[in-house]
């Protein structure tokens, strides 16, 4: 496995040097970098920090490597094992945390900024509302980028690293929860009088909203130290991290595929299966995640095969179990709606036209949908405004594409 | 030290991060189309992702050196040491200095290869220099695995001593970076070889750049090597 | 050296169609078809993932169902964290959504590096099958110990085959 990770951040790199190197050389005339899509900033934030960070997996994976096949000890202390000293010896298995760490959290990051992205195109092009404070979500994305790099130690509060690095950390933790929550605050704003269209993408947009608020809170009970010290190693930060990894992202996994469906394969995707297939899976994560938060007060420890007979974890905590190995098989059978879907949608589906949601930015405006090899035809596009010029007061149409030139009388574009 | 990680990891990001934010105007007026220029008009896109992956390997190599750091201390009665084994210091053996004279030969030789104008003779030097920089190269990457043959021979140090093998890792991977320098090295060597003699300003401009951006990665890796060299020389 | 954008030497570009299908759909060098390769693997590993999460989940929920020790029931969870995080989330993200949209969203015809973009869709694929490969080797399993794989560091053993290579 270890062998598996390092090839896949070769792969990586490759792809992260292309995404940057394109993003800042090869856009069009006109496409200045504030306005771009925030679907762009979240992946171009999201491959700066990767490539920063997968070093780091890759430098603890190799001497990882070397120390189980040649027996060097970089993170090998001396130990005795069954009575016999072992050739090892000076290592740290601290040293191994913190390497892991310096990566594990900057990787979240790189999952958690694309969704951002992604989910604020979704919420601005059904509520046909322009995302609320732009410039505030690229900075909030690019300072969230940047944060993500010294709060790592938040995993190892109990690790046994020197205990005052628990304050600094605790502090960046909750430090970065503000340009996170600045984005909450405009997703929800983007919503607010809006003229909401409760398509199947704008379905998964709002699920994300509501549980990603869910786990971003629990996870600030988490990044204080006092806090963590009983909640650490417990079912409580499984319950945090799968609704804030496993949930939220995979929501807005959903609302992407199912929003720019009709782009890749020019069928609309059917509604029907898609609002069961989100039901399905809304209920089902709620009902798998949050009594997990409770199992995680009782103190129920993770990470462990079996329970056992013991009084700290009553009964009751075994048939909690119970309900939520049920529901995570509910969730599991839920999912072949989606491949449904899809098999469906490409045999049966209807014909979607070039831009059936009536979204503002570039990539619907192609001469083809899907869009042939070299995208564009002849002549590239030239842009001329912002990607969320939704509901224009003034305008007749209720969107105006980023390529279209600036109306005579028309003053800001919103850039 | 911990202070010395985090000043580096920050240093690297931020180096990274400038490096690329320079670049972020508008690109189609980056620089006018010169009518009538004697080179051949480029791309700065291949400048730009060598930069960014320079970026990455900097910050793997902060890294490694932190991670060194970070062993050191624990050795000398940092956090965790207790009984732990000393940090044995490894006695560089004399060869490395050769190595890095060679390799900063290199480094003279590829950057003059880049110099040269397109003229017929300057053609011609910035084959040879260029071929040059490769050999010297190469003679590096021997004379690290020399230095390793000897370290290993004087039997002072088993696998299991943190100086030894974190001498081994480092000028391992530092060495692996040149190999694949090389490879593009070779790559662009074949095409100067093929057609110099007979390019179009178009192609000499081409090669131009990639003996330019061969020349930035050499130069770095110069850097880092000096780097490497003088923490293991001093710890 | 004087630089031209991309967007200003279109004109110089003679985009060569692809036309077998093997240049079309194997070894493409176009982004859409790459994004969905990525994504396509990208959903199959995270099915494996699915799996080793309900095998999981059995365990805690309905203990002793399968015939699965301790040691197997911690390497699920190492694999099935490591396989969602990264082989999953990462990669349908970063490499699925990104390679398709980046270039569209910007206006761009490509990627600046086609063929290192294929080439690293097949070096992810060369991952998966590492991983795959290291399911059937038991040596060459992960620790049983979580992502942060702290058991690891205290397993001595050395590698007797190469399946443990891995």
């Amino acid at each position: 496995m270890i062998l598996s990770l390092a090839v896949f951040i070769v792969a990586f790199t490759m792809g992260g040097l292309n995404y940057v190197t394109t993003v800042l050389q090869a856009r069009c005339r006109g496409m200045t970098l504030m306005r771009m899509p925030l679907s762009v900033w979240g992946i171009f934030v999201a491959t700066i920090v990767g490539l920063l960070a997968f070093p780091a997996l890759l430098v603890a994976a190799v001497m990882m490597l070397l120390d189980r096949l040649i027996g060097t000890s970089f993170f090998m202390p001396s130990l005795l094992s069954m009575g016999e000293a072992l050739d090892t010896d000076g290592g740290s298995p601290i040293l191994f945390q913190h390497l892991f760490w310096f990566f594990g959290h900057p990787e979240v990051y790189i999952v958690a900024l694309p969704a951002f992205g992604l989910v604020s195109d979704v919420l601005s092009t059904h509520a046909r509302k322009n995302i609320f404070g732009y410039r505030m979500m690229v900075w909030a994305i690019i300072a969230i980028g940047a944060m993500s790099f010294v709060v790592w130690a938040h995993h190892m509060y109990v690790s046994g690293m020197n205990p005052y690095f628990g304050f600094f950390f605790a502090t960046t933790t909750l430090m970065i929860a503000i340009p996170t929550a600045i984005k909450v605050y405009n997703w929800v704003l983007t919503l607010w009088r809006g003229d909401i269209h409760f398509t199947l993408p704008m379905l998964w947009a709002t699920g994300f909203i509501f549980t990603f608020v869910h786990g971003g809170l629990t996870g600030l009970f988490l990044g204080n130290v006092t806090v963590d010290l009983p909640l650490s190693d417990t079912y409580f930060v499984v319950a945090h991290f799968h609704m804030v990894m496993g949930v939220s992202p995979v929501m807005v996994l959903f609302a992407a595929i199912y929003h720019w469906f009709p782009k890749m394969t020019g069928k609309m995707p059917n509604k029907m299966i898609g609002t069961i297939h989100f039901w399905m899976t809304f209920l089902g994560t709620y009902a798998i995640y949050l009594p997990m938060h409770y199992l995680g007060i009782l103190g129920m420890p993770r990470r462990y095969y079996s329970y056992g007979d013991t009084d700290f974890i009553p009964a009751s905590a075994g048939s909690i179990n119970e309900t939520i190995t049920i529901a995570a098989i509910f969730v599991a059978a839920g999912q072949i709606l989606f491949f449904i879907n899809v098999i469906y949608s490409l045999r049966k589906g209807k014909e979607s036209g070039p831009n059936p949601w009536r979204s503002a930015s570039l990539e619907w405006q192609t001469p083809d949908t899907p869009p042939k090899h070299g995208n564009w035809g002849e002549k590239l596009p030239e842009v001329h405004r912002w990607p969320y010029d939704y509901s224009v007061p003034g305008d007749d149409e209720d969107f105006i594409p980023q390529n279209h030139p600036i109306k005579a009388g028309e003053t800001s574009v919103g850039d | 030290m911990f202070t010395l990680l985090f000043i580096g990891m920050g240093l690297s990001m931020v180096v990274a991060y400038v490096l690329i934010r320079r670049l972020q105007e508008k690109p189609w007026t980056q620089h006018g189309i010169l009518e009538g220029s004697q080179d051949g008009l480029t791309s700065s896109a291949p400048k730009v992702g060598l930069w960014a992956f320079l970026g990455v390997v900097t910050s793997l190599f902060l890294v490694f050196i932190g991670a060194y750091f970070m062993r050191l201390d624990m050795s000398h009665g940092g956090i965790a040491s207790g009984q732990m084994q000393g940090w044995a210091p490894v006695d560089e053996p004399g060869i490395l200095w050769v190595n890095t004279i060679a390799l900063i030969l290199a480094s003279i030789a590829i950057q003059l290869a880049h110099g040269f104008d397109s003229s017929g003779r300057g053609r011609i030097r910035m084959r040879r220099y260029f071929n040059a920089a490769g050999l010297m190269t190469m003679a590096f990457l021997i004379g690290q695995v020399l230095a390793w043959r000897e370290l290993y021979a004087t039997g002072n140090f088993g696998v299991s001593s943190p100086a030894f093998s974190f001498f081994v890792l480092l000028t391992a991977i530092h060495g692996l970076h040149l190999v694949g320098g090389l490879f593009v090295w070779s790559r662009t060597a074949s095409r100067i070889r093929r057609g110099l003699e007979q390019a179009q300003l178009q192609e000499v401009a081409a090669l131009r750049q990639s003996v330019s951006l061969c020349a930035t990665y050499w130069h770095y890796l110069l850097m880092i090597w000096l780097v490497l060299f003088t923490i293991m020389l001093s710890t | 050296m004087a630089y031209v954008a991309i967007a200003d030497r279109d004109h110089e570009q003679h985009l060569h169609d692809p036309d077998t299908f093997i240049s079309k759909y194997v070894w493409s060098q176009d982004h859409k078809v790459i994004a969905i390769q990525y994504g396509g693997l990208a959903i199959l590993v995270g099915l494996v993932g699915l799996a080793l999460s309900l095998l999981m989940r059995m365990q805690i929920g309905f203990p002793d169902t399968f015939d699965a020790t301790p040691y197997e029931y911690y390497q699920w969870v190492t694999l099935h964290g490591m396989i969602m995080v990264i082989y999953l989330l990462t990669a349908l993200f970063l490499g699925g959504f990104g390679n398709y949209l980046i270039p569209l969203m910007c206006g761009a015809r490509d990627m600046v590096f086609p063929f290192m973009n294929m080439l690293s869709v097949w070096v992810f694929l060369l991952s998966v099958i590492i991983l795959m490969i290291s399911f059937f080797v038991p040596a060459a399993r992960p620790a049983p110990a979580g992502r942060s794989t702290r058991r690891s560091l205290c397993s001595t053993e050395r590698p007797a085959t190469i399946g443990e290579f891995f």
